[in-house]
């Protein structure tokens, strides 16, 4: 509860007002901004024709696939770090709380190199 | 404000929390952890099934369209305007605003409806229009039909979740407007919001793995 308090106390009573609106405040604000950002990062990195009415210029670009997959993987993870740790405040959560969060991304990786047909079969 | 915050602040009571944490809050970590399990399994299992050599698995563009990666890119936006709107429940009701809370709610819930409307839009065109191989067998499958079952899987145990979430929030509103949930309350909006902001994490890497890749 203690933990939880501290967390709110930083965001409202320190938080900025946000393009002059005071309703919204600038720590979540921009979180939102940058999840906003990185989802067009994300469309653009596999299929920036879709960007093309940007002046034209992206109609004949394309990434390598191993850019591709690495970045679009390691984009989702930050956006995933950014909703667990400011939306569900793992920031100011006790550790206990942050290891059980981390529990399903050391089993994701277990299972899927588990699992990954490396061999080709 | 100051007799406000010290309701607020005074803690659960004895037997109400366990290592510092409330049991309400441990109790929905847990299903949470354990939901996040269930989806590695089938992201785990979708990865196995796609790179599988021979698969004769499709660039999602290919599948989907243009017209369906924007779509669900808008979708993915409108997913996290929801998961902001409830930020903003929880931080209203702490300083004790509950209007404003409730406004929020509201804005929070519409957000999972345009959600799952596009999503229901979008199964229908790819079911009748994009996929008719799926249930006629007078049409040949283009490709990996394992394509579709685990994009179905995938798209439709987060859509369920999302419903339950859009129910979640609406009982939560309800009890908002009729004196149940008061600005002291602050646990269970937070649970509430926990829960979808997880929604909202679980859809990031869908989109990723199931359109985008």
């Amino acid at each position: 509860m203690a933990s939880k308090d501290a967390a709110h106390e930083h965001d409202y009573s320190t938080g900025w007002g946000w393009l002059g609106i005071s309703g919204l405040y600038t720590q979540y604000m921009w979180v939102w901004v940058w999840l906003a950002v990185l989802t067009i990062v994300e469309v653009f990195i596999p299929e920036p024709h879709i960007f093309s009415f940007i002046y034209g210029g992206f109609a004949e670009l394309t990434f390598p696939r191993p850019f591709v997959i690495v970045s679009l993987i390691a984009l989702a993870l930050v956006k995933t770090w950014l909703v667990a740790w400011y939306y569900m405040h793992l920031i100011a959560e006790k550790p206990a709380i942050i290891l059980v969060a981390c529990a399903p991304f050391v089993f994701s990786v277990f299972l899927t190199v588990g699992i990954f047909p490396w061999a080709g079969g | 404000m100051a007799a406000q915050n010290a309701s607020v602040m005074a803690g659960p009571g004895p037997g109400e929390e366990s290592l510092g944490v409330t049991n309400g809050k441990i109790g929905m970590w847990t299903f949470l952890v354990m939901d996040a399990m269930t989806f590695a399994g089938l992201l785990a299992g979708y990865a196995r099934l796609r790179w599988t050599p021979g698969s004769d698995w499709p660039f999602p563009i290919e599948a989907f369209g243009v017209v369906g990666i924007q779509l669900t890119a808008f979708n993915t936006f409108v997913l996290i305007c929801s998961s902001v709107a409830m930020v903003h429940v929880l931080a209203y009701q702490m300083r004790g605003n509950m209007k404003a809370a409730q406004g929020w709610m509201i804005a929070t819930i519409v957000g999972g409806l345009i959600f799952l409307s596009i999503q229901g839009f979008e199964w229908t065109h790819l079911i009748l229009d994009k996929w008719p191989f799926l249930f006629d067998s007078g049409y040949e499958a283009k490709y990996n039909l394992n394509f579709a079952a685990t994009f179905f899987i995938l798209t439709g145990f987060h859509g369920m979740h999302v419903a339950i979430g859009v129910i979640y929030n609406t009982i939560i509103l309800m009890g908002m407007r009729s004196g149940k949930v008061t600005e002291e309350h602050t646990s269970t909006v937070e649970i509430a919001g926990l829960y979808w902001h997880f929604v909202d994490l679980i859809w990031i890497l869908v989109f990723t793995f199931v359109y985008l890749i």
